[in-house]
């Protein structure tokens, strides 16, 4: 492709014709006429600019023009006194115009004018703002990102309207960009978790970048680590304490989530009721489910290991209740619990792919016979089905997505491990896990800090303390930036003193 | 003024205000994290020296012996404390290699009682499986902690180790009897001296407070001793032995075997927990082993990792953590009766080598400070 272009229309319209495939294309429309005295043409992608603000803010003040021009006055006078629309600009480069142009951009050529005109008039079908899918929460807003990138940047100046909040907008991709925005508080978020990032992304050398969810998988540190290092949200009140806590966070046009780095293990159990609602609430609700975690990772391992190899160790009375109701079992207790986890991981599955209508009672109902008929039939026993219950709802109590996940292949493996070797096995294998989960990083910061290694922190992992207590930055931010309050947070006036 | 005092106590107050204190205090919270899993590793030890080999020579006065090995560690502690400077050089790496064959010993010994233990737990499992399974999963995680999983991970898991210890003993007062603590010098105050000298090698591992995490690993102090770093060192080398102290006590108090009876590594190991009228604390007992002794054997891989990759850059981990590994498990393999035997004539010379291995470090940081004078 030419770096430039020409000054002769007719040389514009040939490189256009070629690079836009105009024969076998019927989306790209042109539009040719004539103003201040010189061919134009005018491209659009059909569909993706208004044709009604077009006539009257492009065309008709181009036509009605009376005067003549050419050269850099015909380019003056077109970009800064005639068109009518608020955001006009210029380009050289023909690939970056024709960029501009597929991502709903109108493209002005005029004939001895080396330059593009882009002119934003774009108005496509978007989705409307509405609650988050899968981060729903009682108390707290319920806006959810949707897929334009402007959209979603608009959402985060709403919630902060400061200068401080800067957004650069670049691109991924090698053959075909998306639009990615880097957003950060300036002062806040350190420079040196900005130089990264940016290396990061000018390494994601794939064609396309389809979605946030195939970003984070190029730019996270260790792609076969167990958990993810990118904390990807949908709410953008979430992505405001991610940039108020110091951190990242990307917007991908065409992608509802936000990334955000560096994060830590943490990130992934929190949710934003815990800070909307009273401290005491918010520190129950993650003891809740810190419990639910350890139960959906550890109960059925730990059942199948103490049954298998270590009876002695239960009471009598559940060791008869357990014996009892394995008596008409035929497989053996490690092949029952496989089989249990395998078919609530199939069902889980099955759920979220069925049609909405269906979605909700086919769980129900599935789950309901197939335990009833799976019992009758002698495959698994009540008290299994009770164990897998159990863990399948400690990880739905787990607030995000990706954890849940790695929370069931982690309970496959301590299952694994404790149905081949007992309690030592679950403790080697946990120990394992434990390691690899404290050796990771997120763009190079340890990630079970603040805990592990120790860094100054607010206390807010598991138990949140109140609201005035949290007066630092997170550990993630600029070690130059203010605390989050000078003194004391809760300055009440006394009663009765001269008021 | 009380309530004002109070007012600012609960406020949250930071150390950091700068990027140059960030980067002083996460290397010192590095440092802190490989003390930690340190004094685990030394804890370890001392605890199995006083089951294993103490207490049969001691009996009621193994507490005594246990207090007496605070002389070896102040020793120790100083002479580490004072090569400390050698740790930035070349030759501090070369001469941290010293400590290897104590790695070794003490990986071989850990890596014996967990088997031991396991058999005790599972007794229907196969021998050669109760040592290969525990070495090859202490290999994967090292390997895939990458380069400071292990130290982080013993810091996520201390207070639970610590709670789980304390339930093991503290929890056994209704068991003990405070008359067993008499006579106080027991077998004679020779013999209790001459078994504290055999136990002085549990403490060699004081030399990793200082070494470790090299100078030269990302992240790491750059400069040994840090300022105001005395205090911390010594507390990280007393918290084991005063575990040690606790634990010999506790076996004084309660006397869960007769010296003499012939015992198995899990009857020795549980021989406390034994004793107790609840089976939820022999379970809790049974569970501070499976995991305390695994990370010990996990710290001792991954510290001979990092001495060997300080002296040596080029080596792989996996090779690296396979030269501290392997003697132990094919020992473990080949000689399962006779190991633990040959070990206690093994395991007290470690602190020959921790004590010249310090000497060393010692010359090499006067020479270090001629240099920089001279400069």
């Amino acid at each position: 492709m030419q770096p430039t272009f020409s000054r002769s229309l007719k040389r514009n319209l040939e490189l256009m014709e070629t690079q836009l495939n105009l024969d076998k294309n019927d989306d790209i429309v042109t539009r040719e006429f004539t103003a201040l005295g010189r061919d134009c043409a005018l491209f659009y992608v059909e569909g993706m600019s208004s044709g009604e603000q077009m006539a009257d803010f492009i065309l008709r003040p181009l036509l009605r023009a009376p005067m003549e021009a050419s050269g850099g006055q015909a380019l003056e006078l077109v970009t800064r006194r005639l068109l009518e629309a608020s955001e006009v600009k210029t380009e050289k480069e023909p690939h970056a115009a024709l960029q501009e142009l597929m991502r709903g951009q109108c493209l002005l050529l005029v004939d001895t004018v080396d330059e593009s005109v882009l002119i934003d008039m774009r108005s496509y079908v978007r989705r409307a703002v509405s609650t988050p899918q899968t981060e729903s929460v009682v108390i707290g807003p319920h806006e959810a990102f949707t897929e334009p990138l402007r959209d979603n940047l608009t959402l985060l100046h709403k919630m902060l309207p400061t200068p401080q909040l800067i957004c650069k907008v670049r691109e991924v991709g090698t053959q075909i960009s998306t639009q990615v925005a880097v957003c950060y508080l300036d002062g806040i978020c350190p420079q040196e978790t900005l130089e990264e990032l940016e290396r990061r992304l000018d390494g994601a050398a794939l064609d396309y970048v389809l979605t946030s969810g195939v970003l984070a998988q190029l730019i996270e540190d260790d792609p076969f680590a167990p958990l993810p290092q990118v904390v990807s949200s949908e709410r953008p009140d979430r992505a405001v304490s991610f940039l108020l806590e110091g951190q990242a966070v990307l917007l991908v046009d065409g992608s509802p989530r936000c990334l955000a780095m560096p994060m830590g293990l943490w990130h992934l159990f929190h949710a934003p009721d815990d800070t909307y609602m009273r401290w005491q609430y918010g520190t129950f609700m993650r003891l809740i489910r810190a419990v639910g975690a350890a139960v959906a990772l550890l109960l059925p391992a730990l059942f199948v290991s103490m049954v298998i190899f270590h009876p002695i160790s239960l009471p009598m009375s559940l060791l008869t209740n357990i014996i009892q109701s394995r008596s008409i079992v035929s497989i053996s207790l490690f092949g029952e619990a496989m089989l249990m986890l395998a078919v609530f991981n199939l069902i889980n599955e099955a759920g979220t792919r069925i049609p909405g209508l269906m979605g909700s009672s086919f769980g129900l109902v599935s789950a309901l016979i197939l335990g009833t008929a799976a019992v009758d039939a002698g495959l698994v026993s009540p008290l299994l089905i009770i164990v897998v219950a159990l863990s399948g709802l400690g990880g739905y109590a787990l607030p995000n997505y990706s954890l849940s996940f790695a929370f069931r292949m982690g309970q496959m493996l301590l299952l694994i491990a404790g149905g081949l070797m007992g309690l030592p096995g679950v403790c080697l294998t946990l120990l394992l896990l434990v390691a690899r989960i404290a050796g990771m990083e997120s763009l190079g910061r340890p990630y079970l800090a603040p805990r592990s290694p120790a860094r100054p922190r607010n206390p807010d992992l598991l138990i949140r303390a109140p609201l005035f207590r949290q007066r630092l930055r997170a550990y993630l931010a600029n070690p130059d930036a203010s605390p989050r309050a000078q003194g004391r947070m809760r300055r009440l006036h006394k009663r009765g003193r001269g008021e | 003024m009380i309530t004002a005092w109070f007012r600012r106590a609960r406020q949250t107050r930071t150390p950091v205000h700068s990027p140059s204190e960030a980067q002083r205090y996460n290397a010192r919270a590095m440092l802190g994290a490989y003390r930690t899993l340190g004094a685990l590793q030394i804890g370890a030890q001392l605890v199995l020296w006083i089951t294993f080999y103490a207490y049969d020579q001691t009996v009621q006065t193994t507490w005594q012996a246990a207090v007496m090995l605070l002389v070896p560690l102040a020793a120790l502690w100083a002479l580490w404390n004072a090569g400390a400077p050698a740790m930035q050089t070349r030759a501090g790496a070369l001469i941290g290699l010293a400590l290897l064959p104590c790695l070794m010993a003490d990986a071989a010994f850990l890596l014996r009682v967990i088997a031991g233990h396991i058999q005790q737990l599972i007794p229907e499992y196969p021998l050669r499986a109760d040592e290969i399974v525990p070495a090859a999963l202490c290999l994967l995680t090292v390997v895939f902690s990458r380069r400071n999983g292990v130290a982080y991970g013993a810091v996520a898991l201390r207070w639970l180790l610590a709670a789980l210890f304390l339930l093991s003993t503290v929890l056994l007062s209704a068991n003990g009897v405070g008359a067993r603590l008499w006579p106080f010098w027991g077998q004679g105050i020779s013999k209790t001296a001459l078994t504290a000298l055999s136990g002085a090698g549990s403490l060699w591992g004081v030399g990793l407070l200082f070494v470790l995490p090299p100078c030269g690993m990302p992240g790491a102090p750059k400069r040994r001793p840090l300022p105001g770093d005395a205090p911390r060192s010594a507390f990280w080398a007393v918290l084991p032995w005063l575990a040690g102290v606790l634990w010999a006590l506790w076996y004084a108090l309660v006397r869960p075997w007769q010296s003499g009876d012939v015992l198995t590594i899990g009857e020795r190991l549980t021989g406390l927990a034994r004793h107790s009228s609840s089976i939820v604390l022999f379970e809790l007992s049974s569970l501070m082993w499976l995991i305390w002794l695994p990370l010990a054997l996990a710290g001792c891989v991954t510290s001979g990792d990092k001495l060997l990759r300080a002296a040596l850059p080029k080596l792989p981990c996996p090779v690296a953590s396979l030269i501290v590994l392997l003697p132990g498990t094919i020992a473990s393999l080949l000689w399962p009766d006779e190991l633990l035997g040959a070990l206690r004539l093994v395991l007290p010379w470690r602190a020959a080598l921790s004590l010249l291995a310090g000497v060393g470090m010692l010359i090499a940081a006067k020479r270090t400070g001629k240099g920089g004078s001279a400069a």
